[in-house]
C-alpha cells in the first residue's frame, strides 16, 4: 500500500505541475493581450507598453512562468484586472456556495442512483427494469441547464415554492435562506448526474449477480438479499467507486453551468465572468483551483478503490 | 425485432428527423432568419408555428437554423477528435516503451481536464465563436479517442497475423492500412458516435453560457438562454430547443448503442 501511495502521489504532483504548465502556456500562447483589458479602445503604444510592464507580461515567458509558479506555491493567485481584488480572496468567498452545492448534489445523486441501479439490475425481468433504463437513457441526453430551467419554471415561477435564483447576500448568515436557495440547483445536478450513475451501478450489479461466487453463496443457503449484501455489494462497489470519483469531478463542473441558471455567486459565475471580461488572473486562478480539485478527487478515488479491493494493489504493478 | 435493431432504428429515426430539418432549412425556411414582422413574442399557431421570440423572429426558423449548428458541431468535433485522436493513438501504440508511457501520462492528464473546462480555457484566449467551440470540443475528444486507439492498436499488434505479415516482409504503413485500421475501426467509430452526442451537449452548454456561437446565430443553447427570461409568457420558446436537443442526443446515443451491440 505504501509503495502504491508513493507512486500515486508522485503521479498526482506531476499532473498538477503539468496542468499548471498547460494552463499557463495555453493562456499565454492564445491570441489576445491581457493588457488590452486594462486599456480603453485606441490606447497609444506607450500606454500598452506601460500596462504590460505593470502586469509583468513584458518579461520573458520562462521568468513569467517561474514568478507565477512561485506566487501560486505561496497561495497568491494575483489580482483581478477589473476589480483589482485578490483572486484568492474572491475564490475563497465563492467556495461556500460551490462546495455545499457540489457535495449535496453528489450525495443526493448517489442516494438516488445506488438503490435504483441495483433494483434495475436485480429486477431486470419486471416492468420497471426497462423503464429505469429508458429514463436513465433520457437523463444522459438532457443538458443540465435545461433541467434547471424547467425546474425553475415549475417550482419557483408557477408554484412559488422556492426562490428562482440568487443567494442571500450575507451568505450562510441565515442558514434556512441559504439552503432554500440551493435546493433547486442541487436537485438539478443530482437528477442529471444520477442518470449516468444508474447505468454504471446497474452494469456493475449485473456483473456481480451473474458471478460464480454469488451462486455458491446461494447454494450454501444464503438468501438472495443476504448473499448480495455480504458478497455482492463490495464487489459491485469497485468499478462504481472509480466512476464516482469521476462523477464528483463532473458534478463540480456541472455546477459551473447550473450556477449560471440560478445566478448563484459561485466559482462558475466567477469563471464565466472572467472569460467574458478577459480577466486573465481570474481565469487562471479558477481554472487552477478547479483542475487541482479534479486531480485530487481522482487521486482519492483511486486510493478508495484500493482500500475496498486490495487485489488491485498487486495488479497495478503491471 | 431484437433489442439491438430496435435501438439502432429508433436512434436513426430521431437523427434523421433532425438531419431532415437541417436539409430542409437549406432549401426552404418559413421566414427569413432576421424577419421581425411577426411582432414580439407572438404565441404559437397561425403563420408562426412555434410563435416568435422577443425580437419578433420566427422561432421555427431559428430552430431549423439551430439544427445546422448542432449537426455542424457534431460532425466538426468528431472530425477534429477522430483525426487527431486516431493519429496520436496510432503513434503511441507504435512508439517505444518510454515514449508510449509519456504519451499515456499526458493523455491521462488531458482527460482529467474535463471537456467543458478545456473548451472554456480555449474560448478564453481565442474568443467565443462556433469554430473555437468546435475545435475545443474536438480537442478534448481527441484525448479520449487517442487513449482508446492506443489500447486497441497494442492489442492488434500483439496478434500472430501481424507477426506473420512482418515476416512476409510487409512494410509498417501497409500493415497499418491493411490490418490495424480495419480491426480498430468498428470500436473507434462507435466511440466517436457516442462522443458526437456529448459534443452537441457541450456546445449547447457553452452557448448557453454565452461562450459558444455568438448572437444573432441561433444555437439551441443560446435560444434556451434567451427564452429563460420570458419563460412564463412564452413557454414554447423554452421547450422547443430543449426537446430538439434531447431528440438529437438520444438519437445519436441510441444509434451508437445499437452499433456497439452489432459490432460485438
Amino acid at each position: 500500500m505504501i509503495r502504491y501511495l508513493l507512486r500515486r502521489t508522485a503521479i498526482l504532483l506531476g499532473s498538477l505541475f503539468l496542468a499548471a504548465v498547460a494552463l499557463f502556456v495555453l493562456l499565454r500562447l492564445l491570441p489576445g493581450d491581457p493588457a488590452n483589458a486594462l486599456l480603453p479602445v485606441g490606447a497609444t503604444a506607450e500606454q500598452i507598453e506601460a500596462a504590460r510592464r505593470e502586469l509583468g507580461t513584458d518579461a520573458p515567458l520562462l521568468s513569467q512562468f517561474l514568478t507565477w509558479l512561485h506566487d501560486v506555491a505561496t497561495l497568491d493567485l494575483g489580482h483581478s484586472l477589473i476589480s483589482t481584488l485578490p483572486v484568492g480572496d474572491e475564490i475563497a468567498g465563492r467556495l461556500p456556495v460551490t462546495v455545499p452545492l457540489t457535495l449535496a448534489a453528489f450525495v443526493l445523486a448517489v442516494l438516488i442512483a445506488v438503490p435504483v441501479g441495483v433494483l434495475a439490475a436485480a429486477r431486470a425481468d419486471r416492468w420497471y427494469g426497462p423503464v429505469i433504463n429508458a429514463v436513465a437513457q433520457l437523463g444522459i441526453a438532457v443538458p443540465a441547464f435545461w433541467v434547471g430551467l424547467l425546474l425553475v419554471t415549475v417550482f419557483a415561477l408557477n408554484l412559488r415554492l422556492l426562490p428562482a435564483g440568487g443567494f442571500p447576500t450575507d451568505g450562510w448568515g441565515d442558514p434556512a435562506a441559504a439552503v432554500e436557495a440551493l435546493i433547486l440547483p442541487v436537485v438539478t445536478i443530482a437528477l442529471v448526474m444520477s442518470a449516468s450513475l444508474i447505468r454504471y451501478v446497474r452494469a456493475a450489479t449485473l456483473d456481480v449477480l451473474n458471478a460464480d461466487f454469488l451462486r455458491t453463496a446461494r447454494a450454501l443457503g444464503a438468501g438472495p438479499v443476504e448473499a448480495f449484501l455480504r458478497h455482492g455489494l463490495r464487489n459491485a462497489a469497485v468499478p462504481v467507486i472509480a466512476v464516482l470519483a469521476m462523477e464528483l469531478a463532473t458534478t463540480f463542473l456541472g455546477a459551473v453551468v447550473v450556477e449560471s441558471v440560478f445566478t448563484l455567486p459561485g466559482l462558475g459565475g466567477m469563471l464565466t465572468k472572467g472569460i467574458s471580461q478577459h480577466d486573465y488572473p481570474v481565469i487562471q486562478g479558477v481554472m487552477l483551483v478547479s483542475t487541482a480539485t479534479v486531480l485530487v478527487v481522482g487521486f482519492l478515488g483511486d486510493l478508495a478503490q484500493r482500500l475496498v479491493d486490495p487485489r488491485l494493489l498487486h495488479r497495478a504493478a503491471s | 425485432m431484437s433489442c439491438r435493431s430496435l435501438h439502432l432504428y429508433a436512434g436513426l429515426l430521431l437523427v434523421l428527423i433532425v438531419v431532415g430539418g437541417v436539409l430542409l432549412s437549406y432549401v426552404w425556411l418559413p421566414f427569413s432568419p432576421d424577419d421581425t414582422s411577426g411582432g414580439r413574442l407572438a404565441p404559437p399557431g397561425g403563420e408562426h408555428l412555434l410563435g416568435t421570440d422577443k425580437l419578433g423572429r420566427d422561432l421555427f426558423t431559428q430552430l431549423l437554423i439551430g439544427g445546422r449548428i448542432a449537426i455542424g458541431t457534431a460532425l466538426g468535433a468528431v472530425t477534429v477528435g477522430g483525426l487527431l485522436g486516431v493519429t496520436a493513438g496510432l503513434l503511441a501504440g507504435f512508439a517505444s516503451r518510454w515514449l508510449d508511457d509519456a504519451v499515456a501520462v499526458v493523455l491521462d492528464i488531458l482527460i482529467a481536464f474535463p471537456t467543458l473546462l478545456l473548451a472554456m480555457l480555449i474560448v478564453a484566449g481565442a474568443g467565443a465563436s462556433l469554430a473555437t467551440a468546435v475545435f475545443a470540443i474536438g480537442l478534448a475528444m481527441a484525448a479520449i479517442v487517442a487513449r482508446l486507439t492506443r489500447v486497441l492498436v497494442k492489442q492488434v499488434l500483439s496478434k500472430d497475423y501481424i507477426t506473420a505479415a512482418r515476416v512476409a516482409g510487409i512494410s509498417w504503413p501497409r500493415i497499418v492500412v491493411d490490418h490495424v485500421l480495419p480491426n480498430i475501426a468498428p470500436t473507434v467509430l462507435v466511440n466517436l458516435a457516442l462522443q458526437a452526442g456529448l459534443a452537441v451537449l457541450a456546445e449547447a452548454s457553452l452557448s448557453y453560457l454565452g461562450l459558444g456561437t455568438p448572437p444573432p446565430n441561433a444555437s439551441w443553447g443560446r435560444m434556451l438562454f434567451e427564452a429563460q427570461a420570458t419563460v412564463l409568457t412564452a413557454p414554447v420558446a423554452a421547450l422547443a430547443p430543449g426537446i430538439a436537443l434531447v431528440m438529437l442526443v438520444i438519437g445519436v446515443n441510441l444509434t451508437a448503442d445499437g452499433l456497439r451491440r452489432s459490432v460485438r
